[in-house]
């Protein structure tokens, strides 16, 4: 497929090193030169300079040729206009465009009424919002995703040493907490990815990820000892961005305290404005003395949203040490992911990741429904339908050849049932599909479940 | 200097033009009285006749093409001189009568009439002819719509200090619905406020007035005066269903106009009771009755209804400013007439004929000291004052508290002034209360049964300024007073 990019910001080299991995064809326009070199040294893609809002300039990088446009420049505008620019040049091209604004929604009900055809609006920001304020209520959870319209849950724990897991077989796992309710989707282990297969123990130190129907979620966090409705007494957020802002919206709804640590006055002036229960304090959230001053001590979660990572990562680590259970850092950039789980920061949230996620998502198209990454670039979730040709329909799962380092999490029937499947549960047509796979092997997975190769 | 920082030319032209509407509406109790028992014919046609030659004057003064736009300074200017020129002007028919004994006295009826005061000179209030009963209701009739418009479109215009707090609440998305000129939204106002008055003139008949008591105490009830027709007030006609009527609708009287507007006009019942300012009256009316009828209760031996009515009576009339009595409580316990003082302050809502600090601004003060408490406890915490749904501005704030401050500092002031005519203390302050924030009777000597006939012209002269200082929300008349304002 030909793709093209409005922007070449790193969430466009993110995607676009994926996608050309993948096999795509990929143009990539950016207005700053030194960008444009970068990329056109790192990347195997054709790089055109040029304003992303000028039409000449598309129609020089031959815009017309394209299977698929997306738009994730810094700047909505810029976004819109590419995209009004991409739907007259290219008006069979599927497009998809960033919006970094909270009215998200509202544009993309205007531009449908406008009639330009947009296939996908980006909005990270909200996707983060969501998952932050899950990992923040639900107790003793480092991690929660959800899959096919909240029908199937993904959590994440840490298994300490004195678990009584530690030692369990991950095939004895379902039993402990029912057949057909709960399974070990992935373990983190000593930083490395496992999907887990026959014979795999649970260790002590291990991360891992269990994937549940969301009707068991409860009973299975209450069989793993976490769960419930926590008391969440108090809450800090450092960083007053656009997603600080809305996280403590999305709390103060909860009614959980909220302290909201901004360094720009003005900037608190509109927060204090904006929020309600919300305390906003005027100081630097990533220094110890300002946390220990404003009582960090006791409190059920501390994020650190600022714009400068490093910060992020230091004051959870901070955070962490001042026996705050929960942290969550934004990160950036890619190379820190791994960094943050050597120094067991399980949750982080980087807004060029979940971007990425929701352009391949975009990409796929096809059958798959949506791509989660977990921990750091290697392994996926993937959420797949299936069609009538695939070659894995009506076979029980034992007997299928997955490619390796492939599970299948759960499977949601047309009727909307969940089953967290063993090895005699069969695939059937019209299926959606949980699965867990290695990056590597995404393309041979796809191609044998949706193509029926 | 002045002439330049100042187009007197068009200051001229509209005070002449205001002067002319004075004199025209100095035609009804003309009319009147020509209709009936032609008392004080000739006194209302020659005040209306000099107050006409007098606006003629002005506007011959003021002719010419080059009426530019009002500018700020002139803008204040004016809404201050229009307010003088209609206090002294509408002082000519009492003047003209007999009935008042001197000049000073006609200036601080008519004053007391159109900042809708009801602070009154004559002891004897029966005795009063009828053109002139009409004359000192109609006047806190006009009086009344000239504070509405003047709160919701007037002040907000010239951004004075204190009514920052209009602005706030009339820049946020509620108002937008009200309509956006001027013009119009007075137009609206107009109609609402005469089909209120019907209202209630309608009531009061059925419930037994006459029907010129009934259009008296109409004008002003609506208007939040409190001239009566009575010199025993409401209690002369010893009715408790006009009581009842009376007390509703002086609650009316003292909400705010647009809410008034978003209820009867919109159809927007819920952002009514949503909003914080009826809330708090609401709560803040009915919680003074209870206490003011449970201490009265317990030293008077009335029945329980009779209690509860004169209580919540009397916290209605001074709440809303109006001044209409129905007992005397310069005899009850100190504890109540204390009390009563408090509720002069408070005043009703902003936006409404009202006088008085204004519930709002009562509301967001404990919102400052309460901030100021947690600001103690979270040093680097940041909190913004609400007003509703909408942040008030830091700036709105500061002028919010400086026009408390001011309004203080007119009352010590004015106070010693009085005091040093030589009157007692609780008069002296009581006076100064009820006249700056518009309520008319006070306590001792000017109390409900008394009357400001005795002080001296001095003090009554102090008294007209705080009642017009008052009425325009202190910062308008009190900058005049500046070097700032006549400076380039």
């Amino acid at each position: 497929m030909r793709i093209y990019f409005a922007g070449g910001g790193r969430c466009a080299e993110y995607v676009a090193r994926r996608l050309i991995r993948e096999g795509h064809d990929l143009v990539l326009l950016d207005h700053d030169a030194g960008r444009c070199r970068h990329l056109g040294e790192n990347l195997d893609a054709r790089i055109v300079h040029g304003d992303a809002s000028s039409i000449e300039d598309w129609r020089r990088a031959g815009l017309e040729d394209a299977d698929m446009f997306t738009a994730c420049t810094g700047v909505d505008a810029i976004n819109v206009m590419a995209c009004m620019i991409a739907n007259d040049i290219a008006p069979t091209a599927l497009k998809a465009i960033r919006l970094r604004t909270p009215e998200h929604r509202q544009w993309r009900e205007t531009l449908d009424r406008l009639g330009l055809r947009v296939d996908r609006v980006v909005h990270p920001e909200s996707d983060m919002v969501n998952r932050i304020k899950r990992v923040i209520t639900v107790r003793g959870v480092t991690d929660i995703r959800n899959f096919a319209d909240d029908r199937v849950n993904l959590f994440s724990l840490n298994l300490a040493a004195d678990n009584d897991l530690v030692g369990t077989p991950v095939d004895d796992f379902p039993k402990l907490m029912g057949v057909g309710e709960a399974q070990i989707g992935v373990i983190f282990r000593a930083n490395q990815a496992i999907i887990p297969g026959p014979g795999d123990r649970l260790a002590a130190g291990d991360q891992i990820y269990v994937v549940t129907c969301s009707e068991s979620l409860n009973r299975s966090l209450e069989l793993l000892g976490l769960g419930g409705a926590p008391q969440v007494r108090q809450v800090f957020i450092v960083g007053g961005g656009e997603v600080g802002l809305e996280l403590a919206r999305a709390l103060e709804q909860d009614r959980i305290p909220v302290k909201l640590f901004e360094q720009d006055a003005e900037r608190c002036d509109y927060l204090a404005g904006e929020l309600h229960s919300s305390i906003v304090i005027n100081d630097d959230g990533t220094s110890q003395d300002v946390l220990l001053q404003e009582g960090i001590e006791g409190i059920d979660a501390f994020i650190a949203l600022t714009g400068d990572e490093d910060a992020n990562l230091i004051a959870c680590l901070l955070a962490r040490r001042l026996h705050v259970d929960k942290v969550v850092p934004l990160v950036t950039s890619i190379n820190y992911l791994e960094l943050a789980q050597l120094l067991g920061i399980n949750t982080t949230v980087n807004p060029r990741i979940k971007a990425a996620d929701a352009l391949f998502e975009f990409v796929r198209k096809g059958g798959v429904l949506s791509v989660r990454s977990l921990g750091e670039d290697t392994v996926e979730a993937i959420e797949l339908a299936v069609p009538e040709s695939s070659v894995y329909i009506d076979r029980p799962l034992g007997d299928i050849d997955l490619p390796a380092g492939t599970r299948v999490g759960a499977i949601v029937r047309p009727n909307g049932t969940v089953f967290i499947p063993d090895s005699s549960t069969s695939i059937g047509a019209g299926d959606r599909v949980v699965l867990f796979t290695n990056k590597g092997a995404v393309r041979e997975l796809e191609r044998k479940i949706l193509v029926g190769e | 200097m002045v002439i330049k920082l100042v187009n007197l030319r068009t200051v001229a032209w509209v005070l002449g033009s205001m002067l002319a509407a004075l004199g025209a509406s100095m035609l009804v109790p003309y009319v009147y009285s020509l209709a009936t028992d032609h008392h004080d014919q000739a006194t209302m046609l020659r005040a209306g006749l000099t107050t006409v030659a007098f606006a003629l004057l002005l506007m011959f003064l003021g002719r010419g093409r080059e009426h530019r736009d009002l500018h700020h300074r002139e803008g204040i200017l004016l809404v201050s001189l229009i307010w003088i020129a209609i206090c002294l002007f509408g002082a000519l028919p009492f003047y003209f009568s007999s009935s008042y004994p001197s000049f000073t006295d006609a200036v601080f009826e008519s004053t007391s009439g159109f900042t809708t005061t009801g602070a009154t000179v004559i002891a004897d209030v029966d005795g009063l002819s009828r053109p002139l009963h009409l004359w000192r209701s109609f006047s806190h009739w006009l009086g009344g719509m000239g504070i509405v418009l003047l709160g919701v479109a007037i002040l907000p215009l010239l951004g004075q200090g204190g009514s920052a707090l209009y602005r706030a609440e009339f820049s946020g998305a509620a108002s937008e619905r009200m309509s956006p000129r001027i013009v119009e939204t007075a137009r609206a106002l107009w109609r609402l406020y005469l089909l209120f008055t019907l209202v209630e003139m309608t009531l009061l008949m059925l419930a037994g007035m006459s029907g010129f008591d009934a259009l008296c105490h109409a004008f002003s009830t609506l208007g939040t005066g409190g001239f009566s027709t009575r010199t025993a007030s409401i209690a002369g006609f010893d009715s408790p269903l006009i009581e009842y009527i009376v007390i509703l609708f002086m609650f009316l009287a003292g909400v705010s106009f647009i809410q008034h507007y978003r209820f009867w006009i919109e159809g927007h019942p819920g952002s009514v009771i949503r909003d914080y300012e009826f809330r708090a009256y609401l709560v803040m009316t009915l919680a003074a009755t209870v206490l003011v009828a449970a201490v009265l209760g317990a030293v008077d031996e009335m029945p329980v209804e009779q209690t509860l009515r004169t209580a919540m009576f009397q916290v209605v009339s001074i709440m809303s400013t109006t001044g209409f009595v129905t007992a005397d409580y310069g005899v009850w316990p100190p504890l109540l007439q204390l009390m009563l003082l408090m509720l002069m302050f408070a005043g009703g809502c902003t936006g409404s004929t009202a006088g008085g600090l204004k519930i709002a601004r009562m509301v967001l003060m404990l919102r400052v000291v309460q901030r100021d408490f947690r600001r103690l406890a979270e040093p680097q915490g940041v909190f913004r004052i609400r007003a509703g749904d909408e942040v008030l501005p830091e700036l709105a704030v500061t002028g919010l508290l400086n026009l408390v401050f001011l309004a203080l500092m007119l009352m010590i002031l004015a106070s010693l002034l009085i005091a040093a005519t030589g009157v007692d203390l609780v008069t002296a302050v009581s006076a100064v209360i009820a006249c700056q924030f518009n309520i008319g009777p006070g306590l001792g000597a000017v109390g409900p049964v008394g009357n400001y006939g005795e002080l001296s012209e001095f003090a009554k002269w102090v008294l007209s300024f705080c009642m017009i200082a008052g009425r325009l929300e202190f910062y308008t008349l009190l900058v005049l007073l500046t070097g700032f304002f006549w400076s380039r």
